[in-house]
């Protein structure tokens, strides 16, 4: 069967019909890119790399006209229904072992059509990572806002940075060689899959290590400073303090802590007890004080709500104990946001 | 700086990251002449924001540690860089050991001017950096090809 004449009518066709949807799959990734965000810092999913991107209409078109070389027709007959990938996002997470939460966080908030482990399927080395086709969920209150944007299927792909880097300069050689690859350039190309896959794997067995090490440190850490004078006040115990009293301290880098030690040094403390004491009542109400801090600042972490925390229970007292020690560039302009900031926030979460 | 100026910038990443901490990071020694206002440009459209830039920080660590320091400040200019920070590396955003942060205003403020959305029909992009345009020109277009 001879392959069909390059049909210049049906490719006009399609441009004018992707140029004309164009824009609502741009307009919809920029919402989604937005979402997704938020909720990997919602999840605590920190150092995930975020990729999206909308196909481009010369792309749409040039994989909607292509041929089938079994066949001599064209690949896709109705591609405006067939071709689903013209909104897709990617995760890359570090390493393999933190891919799972990022499936699991896009499995909860949309409604998963189909789910791919790509790479495990047979004993060659080559490409590997998760794939899901998706569309926006009718239950999970964060895709409530994008009703107009439910016939568009999303093409979510979860990978660990090693991978990643791999399939990237996989993509780059095969497409600039149009798909003519030799059999000894593949092979080796497939071969660094391989060294890739175990430098991932020494990677995660190096942050293990590193994890036993850097425990029994901040144990000994501990053990010092109760020792001297009654003061337990470090950065690996207030790491359990805020993770007893706001939660998802997992993700949250070590220097937040070291930060927040700081702070409570400025305001005098030099025991957690009376950290506790200051504190109060305020810890309950958490909940409200997280969901009104990342509605504006999605990024907002435990470290921060805690902050908040001690600043709603001193009042007052903690801007004049801070700026005592630490005064701000233009102390009036600082001592009149503390206020506002407080009131603005009292009044979301109720008196404290 | 001149409010009836805007700089459009090409915003693939910017954009979002504006509407997370109303703020723009760009590589150091960046300047946009007398700009008075911030725009942004992706997707073949440039957004219906003019942002004004209250104030640019030249220079600031892209890390975690820094991200700290500033969000926990007393000092709110400081807060608001350190939330741009922390987006910032959050995000990915910031491959860089120091970036420049541009606060702009929010995208509700009374500050901000907003219009219309423009659409680019071109068939490359618009831009892939920067663009001066008079803020009337754009409050005035319906696309790209509208703009002086």
């Amino acid at each position: 069967m001879t392959a069909p004449v390059y049909d210049e009518a049906r490719a006009a066709e399609l441009r004018s019909w992707y140029a004309a949807h164009h824009y609502k799959c741009e307009v919809f990734r920029q919402k989604l890119d937005l979402l997704v965000r938020t909720e990997l810092d919602q999840q605590s999913i920190l150092n995930a790399r975020l990729v999206s991107r909308t196909k481009t209409i010369d792309s749409f078109v040039h994989k909607a006209m292509k041929i089938d070389p079994r066949t001599g027709t064209y690949k896709y007959d109705d591609p405006a229904r067939q071709i689903t990938d013209l909104v897709g996002m990617r995760i890359v997470m570090p390493l393999s072992t933190d891919t799972q939460p990022a499936v699991r966080l896009v499995q909860h908030v949309f409604t998963v059509i189909s789910h791919e482990r790509r790479g495990d399927e047979t004993p060659e080395l080559g490409y590997s990572g998760e794939h899901l086709m998706v569309r926006l969920s009718e239950d999970h209150p964060t895709t409530a806002g994008l009703r107009d944007f439910t016939d568009i299927e999303i093409e979510f792909q979860v990978r660990a940075a090693l991978e990643d880097a791999w399939a990237s300069l996989q993509h780059d050689l095969v497409y600039k060689s149009e798909g003519v690859v030799s059999i000894p350039i593949q092979r080796r190309i497939n071969a660094l899959a391989g060294m890739l896959r175990l430098a991932d794997s020494e990677f995660v067995q190096v942050r293990k290590d590193q994890a036993v090490t850097a425990e029994a440190a901040a144990a000994q850490e501990d053990e010092a400073s109760t020792t001297a004078a009654g003061h337990d006040i470090t950065s690996a115990a207030l790491r359990s303090m805020v993770e007893d009293v706001v939660g998802d301290t997992d993700r949250v880098d070590h220097t937040w802590f070291l930060q927040l030690a700081e702070v409570v040094a400025q305001l005098g403390f030099i025991r957690l007890a009376d950290i506790r004491s200051a504190l109060g009542d305020a810890g309950q109400r958490v909940p409200n004080v997280r969901a009104a801090l990342t509605a504006s600042r999605p990024y907002t972490n435990s470290v921060q709500i805690f902050d908040q925390l001690l600043r709603l229970a001193i009042g007052e007292d903690y801007f004049l104990a801070r700026s005592g020690v630490d005064a701000p560039r233009d102390l009036e302009a600082a001592r009149s946001s503390f206020a506002t900031d407080r009131a603005a926030l009292l009044t979301a979460v109720g008196t404290i | 700086m001149d409010d009836s100026m805007v700089v459009v910038v090409a915003a693939g990443s910017a954009w979002p990251l504006y509407q997370t901490c109303d703020a723009y990071v760009c590589p150091v020694g960046r300047t946009f002449r007398d700009a008075g206002r911030l725009g942004f440009y992706s997707g073949r459209t440039i957004h219906g924001v003019a942002a004004r830039i209250e104030h640019v920080e030249p220079s600031v660590e892209m890390s975690e540690a820094e991200a700290a320091r500033l969000c926990l400040s007393l000092d709110p200019r400081e807060q608001r860089v350190g939330q741009a920070v922390q987006a910032a590396v959050t995000s990915g955003y910031a491959n860089v050991s120091h970036n420049q942060v541009f606060l702009l205003s929010s995208p509700k403020s009374p500050a901000t001017v907003t219009f219309t959305p423009i659409r680019h029909e071109g068939p490359s992009a618009w831009t892939q950096k920067w663009r001066y345009r008079a803020l009337a020109d754009l409050r005035a277009a319906t696309t790209t090809a509208d703009i002086p």
